[in-house]
């Protein structure tokens, strides 16, 4: 009996100590299939969160849509195993398991009425493979969307302590990268997926064409305006691929932008890193615009927005993917007009720093590890351009433009390894033009307009519309 | 054949084209503009045979199936009253859900010329809504097959509510819809009136001097300065001559309080009463506040007995909402009336602190109060029962720790036959409607009220670019941009800066703002913005749009209207019931053209006039009525033929007043 007693035991023990999925409550930091290996480095490993309410979805693969009771109801979950009988509270951890193995459908679905505002506020979520969510989703901690978990949409990120969004949902494989072991998951999707047309030009910016594989409202982590809002000193992570259909307002706090990953918007307006805010990209990261807007300005950074950090240096490539800027010399009286003209369309600049921003490169190897900024790659959207154009002559004109972008880089400048392409004559403006020569590392593209002494011009000191525009936002 | 397609559309065009034509690309149809001026809904009724308004009438969850009941056919020949709705495939599923709910409003357009048996339709979800398109059988009309997913594919053609784009098809229909799909906003040059020592507070545009111009007000914590118009529209400093010297204050109002025929001013917690001599005096009529009062964070007039007499309303900090009622024909002093009025009880906030507004919230002819303390609440005046509350559940806690937001205004904004409390969040903007006595808030609904500037505070309500629709603006405390949000109707909202960005050719526009007024200070008829700058500047931005109605040699249709336009211009005199009086323009046939309550539309603390601006889109004989806060009621026709500018001055009859409601 007792030669049986101890692998009886350990039999039974199994299951007792078998793991619990990670979750965005329990990240499982130490497990190196899901973290990388400099995860300790991370804002968001070292937060230490108070307990909290943990409610589990009772029933995985039953769903609750909008004719159901509302999802708070305390019916609709677990809470430590047993029937929860409180509702959720803007406090609580959510988890929503993946679909069960063997259903007759692929997928449950939790949709909920988008009309409330404020929206309820929850601190963490987990949605699971074969979960669809569809409310507006508002934050203060850790969201994590598995592998086949669908979460819409994504409304707004707030809260004073250091969190984490995650999508493990594949992130289209750039040229340069290889997986990484508990980096986003790399997936090389097949020439027309997704249903983008492969644009011959793309190859030709040094912003990866791959990044533009998905449609335009990452089906996986949709949102159309999502707000970042958290406290100055806190920060959320970015891990693996966040898109929007429409803006981010990078309103305050730090977004930082993880190894690998992107963060990519659909908007024409412009977006903008308010006063006291701040972008962060890290190796392999990008930050860009879908379209390639004729209007309004890109990114406009009042905050600051760093390539790496003094902590966390690039040891690879970051990316900045603008718009090509070449309609507003037709949309005023005179074709000729300065980036900082007061045609109607002047501020069609396609990043700009003011006065009061900061742009910052810190590089483990500047030579080899940059931010670059380019062109998108993307297409004009015709339509637009024929209406706003107006005259056939200006419409010809135009297309005879190759892609250039336009920087206005007024604020406090850190540059060491940066490289810069498709940059127009008289594209870069800059307070002081003796300052490029300060810079270290910086590579002129292939596609520049012309030598560094055409590319660069002093600013006029006025500030444009764009400067003060609300926000950043447009 | 999925990637085939798409591989002959590139190498059609790359071989046949020069390189820079690759660059574009029409099949590229992600347009992603919020307001697409090249295909609006009226665009969509046009190219479409038929237009219908449905109904979910009933979802089946596991067939992905629903029927819809059709409510009426705006446009063309249906006949089937119901429609049954199935997907073209499981790919549609997550929509499905997304989408589909019982009872829900639909618009749906059927049949192109060409493709007579398409259809795209339009359902709430989301934060606005989404296009789907389908196919009708052609052998039964009655069963449409769901089969894609527009996405934002037609965004910017119409990103709010399903309800209010049936109510646009139905206008249309009738050739009375008005969408705007451009701003046609300008004004002048900044006018610097002067610079306050420290940051400006509540302003106001009002009648300092009784001369029957516009003057103005700026509070502040280190010195209030006032502004007197001369004849020839210059503004002189003018605190001295009117007896202001060395106030100190943070909000201002408004009002007749004695019934003299003299306006008065409320500053902070006290009343100063304008005497015959044009100065005013500081009046022990409003009782000084009790020792340990916290200071006044701001106040307003507001009737609220509805008898006529302005009654006070004070936020204090810690210290709630107070109210004063006024002594009224026998004179005295100002009676405590917080705790008959239920402003005392722990769900009221009684010992919070917040911004203070007033209006006809829920439409029943008694000014209601908005108080942020607390998340916000409304405090709905009852005829008997003083005020019950209302819970609204906000955040306006500023992520930086720095002063909370939530000021606010009501003004009609989201429908033109009620007043909206409209409030604003240090990064958001929230318009919260009464529908059927429950505070829906219909910000998601509203288009580019999306777009929010940075700490967001002041917010003034008027019809800026005079069409007839009451606009937003919006000042940041932080010395941000402020934001103009034009209204185009049915609930959706343009921040004018995106599209014509040199509207406001001054930096008064980019440098933030703690007090707003708005008023038409030049006559007009188009309404001039008062700022009170962080930095304290107080600067008077002229307003320009009506100087820009001339159609060219060829107008659009917006053209067109916009210069038919005609502008009516209303003061309504007193010396009672001016506080909380409502205006409200109708057609002939009796439909509400417009709305306007007097005192309502202010930036919490800020104070506009007693006359406000119409503009009259539509031809014809129309009626304005105006309903003192005590209910008196009268009422001027407006000839079809008066012709463009229209004054009235609207003198309240000498009949025995009706006691209230």
């Amino acid at each position: 009996m007792r030669t049986l007693l101890l692998p009886l035991l350990l039999v039974l023990a199994l299951p007792l100590g078998a793991a619990e999925p990670a979750t965005a409550n329990e990240p499982h930091y130490e497990d190196r299939s899901l973290w990388p290996a400099d995860v300790g480095k991370r804002p968001h490993m070292r937060q230490v969160w108070p307990a909290t309410r943990v409610l589990t979805w009772a029933k995985p693969g039953v769903s609750a849509l909008k004719d159901d009771k509302p999802f708070e109801t305390p019916s609709f979950w677990l809470e430590d195993g047993k029937p929860a009988t409180k509702p959720i509270d803007g406090d609580c951890a959510l988890v929503l398991p993946a679909m069960p193995p063997g259903g007759s459908k692929g997928r449950y679905y939790i949709v909920q009425e988008a009309k409330k505002n404020p929206v309820p506020s929850i601190r963490h979520l987990t949605v699971g493979a074969g979960v669809t969510v569809v409310w507006l989703h508002s934050s203060t901690g850790n969201t994590w969307v598995k592998k086949g978990g669908e979460l819409n949409q994504q409304y707004h990120y707030s809260g004073d302590k250091d969190s984490f969004f995650r999508n493990d949902n594949p992130v289209p494989q750039q040229p340069h990268q290889q997986p990484v072991a508990g980096g986003p998951p790399l997936y090389i999707y097949p020439e027309g997926e997704r249903n983008q047309l492969a644009h011959p030009l793309q190859v030709s910016s040094l912003i990866p064409g791959t990044l533009f594989r998905y449609g335009m409202n990452d089906p996986e982590a949709s949102s159309d305006h999502v707000y970042f809002v958290k406290a100055p000193n806190a920060s959320l992570e970015v891990i693996g691929r966040m898109g929007c259909a429409d803006s981010f307002h990078f309103k305050s706090g730090t977004v930082i932008i993880s190894d690998d990953s992107a963060l990519i918007a659909a908007a024409r307006g412009t977006l903008g890193v308010s006063p006291g805010a701040t972008l962060e990209l890290h190796s392999g990261a990008a930050f860009s615009k879908l379209g390639n807007q004729h209007g309004n300005v890109d990114l406009t950074i009042k905050g600051r927005f760093l390539a790496g950090t003094v902590d966390r240096p690039l040891v690879r490539d970051c990316f900045l993917g603008v718009s090509w800027k070449g309609k507003r010399r037709f949309m005023s009286k005179d074709n000729e007009k300065a980036l900082d003209g007061r045609a109607e369309r002047s501020d069609d600049a396609s990043f700009i720093v003011t006065p009061e921003g900061t742009l910052e490169v810190h590089s483990a190897d500047p030579a080899k590890a940059r931010l670059i900024i380019d062109w998108n790659g993307r297409p004009i959207i015709e339509k637009e351009i024929v209406k706003t154009i107006g005259h056939a002559e200006n419409y010809a004109k135009l297309k005879e433009q190759p892609p250039l972008i336009d920087l206005l880089l007024v604020g406090t400048l850190k540059i060491d390894g940066l490289v810069i392409n498709h940059l127009a004559k008289g594209g870069l403006v800059l307070a002081d033009p003796a300052q490029v020569k300060q810079w270290k590392h910086v590579t002129w593209g292939p596609d520049c307009a012309g030598p560094l002494v055409e590319l660069v011009r002093k600013w006029d000191g006025k500030p444009t519309f764009a400067f003060t525009n609300a926000g950043g936002d447009y | 054949m999925r990637q085939v397609i798409p591989l002959l559309f590139v190498l059609l065009t790359t071989s046949a084209a020069p390189a820079q034509e690759v660059l574009f690309a029409p099949l590229l149809m992600q347009t992603v503009a919020l307001v697409d001026p090249t295909l609006q809904p009226k665009d969509l009724y046009e190219r479409h045979r038929v237009v219908l308004l449905l109904r979910v009438a009933s979802v089946d969850k596991e067939t992905h199936t629903a029927e819809l009941a059709v409510e009426q056919v705006v446009k063309g020949d249906f006949v089937p009253r119901s429609v049954h709705l199935v997907l073209a495939g499981e790919q549609l599923e997550r929509v499905f859900f997304m989408l589909m709910g019982q009872g829900k409003p639909m618009v749906a357009l059927l049949g192109k010329s060409r493709r007579p048996n398409d259809l795209i339709f339009y359902l709430d979800g989301g934060d606005g809504g989404r296009w789907q398109a389908a196919e009708m059988d052609a052998a039964n009309p009655a069963r449409w097959t769901w089969s894609t997913d527009l996405e934002r594919e037609l965004f910017g053609v119409f990103n709010g509510s399903a309800a209010r784009l049936g109510e646009l098809m139905q206008e249309r229909a009738i050739g009375r819809d008005w969408f705007p799909a451009t701003p046609f906003i300008a004004f002048g040059a900044d006018r610097l009136l002067g610079r306050l020592d420290g940051p400006a507070r509540g302003v106001a545009l009002r009648d300092l001097d009784g001369d029957g111009r516009l003057d103005a007000y700026a509070c502040s914590e280190v010195g209030d300065r006032a502004w007197l118009q001369a004849a020839d529209g210059t503004f002189a400093p003018a605190e001295e001559r009117l007896g202001f010297a060395g106030c100190r204050s943070r909000s201002v109002a408004a009002a007749d309080a004695d019934a003299d025929g003299r306006d008065d001013l409320l500053l902070d917690d006290a009343l100063w009463l304008r005497g015959a001599d044009g100065r005013y005096q500081r009046s022990a009529a409003l009782p000084a506040a009790a020792p340990g009062s916290g200071r006044v964070i701001c106040s307003c007039f507001i009737d609220a007995n509805g008898d006529g007499w302005p009654d006070v309303a004070i936020a204090r900090e810690r210290g709630g909402v107070e109210l004063w009622l006024n002594p009224g024909p026998g004179g005295g002093v100002f009676r405590d009336g917080s705790e008959a009025a239920g402003l005392r009880r722990p769900d009221a906030s009684a010992g919070g602190s917040g911004w203070l507004a007033c209006g006809d919230w829920d439409g029943d002819g008694r000014s209601d109060l908005y108080f942020s303390a607390d998340g916000g609440r409304l405090l709905l005046n009852s005829a008997t029962a003083g005020f019950s509350v209302l819970p609204l559940g906000y955040d306006f806690a500023s992520p930086d720790g720095g002063p909370a937001g939530g000021a606010a205004c009501f003004a009609p904004v989201w429908r033109a036959d009620r007043q909206t409390l409209v409030i604003t969040r240090d990064n958001a903007l929230c318009v919260v409607s009464c529908e059927e006595g429950k505070a829906i808030d219909q910000s998601l609904y509203g288009n580019e009220l999306q777009i929010a500037g940075d700490h967001q505070l002041p917010v003034v309500a008027a019809d800026i670019d005079c069409d007839g629709t009451i606009d937003l603006y919006v000042g940041s405390r932080s010395g941000g941009a402020n934001m103009p949000y034009m209204n185009r109707g049915y609930g959706s909202f343009m921040v004018s800066d995106r599209y014509t960005p040199g509207a406001f050719p001054g930096q008064a526009h980019r440098a933030g703002a703690r007090g707003l007024a708005a008023g038409d200070v030049d006559g007009d008829g188009a309404p001039e913005l008062l700022l009170g700058a962080p930095d304290g500047r107080v600067t008077l931005m002229p307003n320009a749009s009506l100087t820009q109605r001339d159609p060219p040699e060829n107008p659009s249709a917006q053209q067109s209207t916009l210069a038919g336009i005609r502008m009516l211009s209303v003061e309504v005199k007193g010396p009672r019931g001016v506080i909380g009086a409502v205006l409200s323009l109708r057609a002939e046939d009796g439909r509400l053209l417009g709305l306007q309550q007097i005192g309502s539309a202010n930036a919490s603390g800020c104070c506009g006039p007693d006359r406000v601006g119409f503009a009259l889109r539509e031809a014809g004989r129309q009626v304005l009525t105006v309903r003192w806060s005590d209910g008196v009621e009268a009422r001027w026709p407006i000839k079809a033929d008066a012709k463009n500018p229209i004054a009235i001055i609207a003198t309240r009859p000498p009949a025995e007043p009706h006691q209230g409601p």
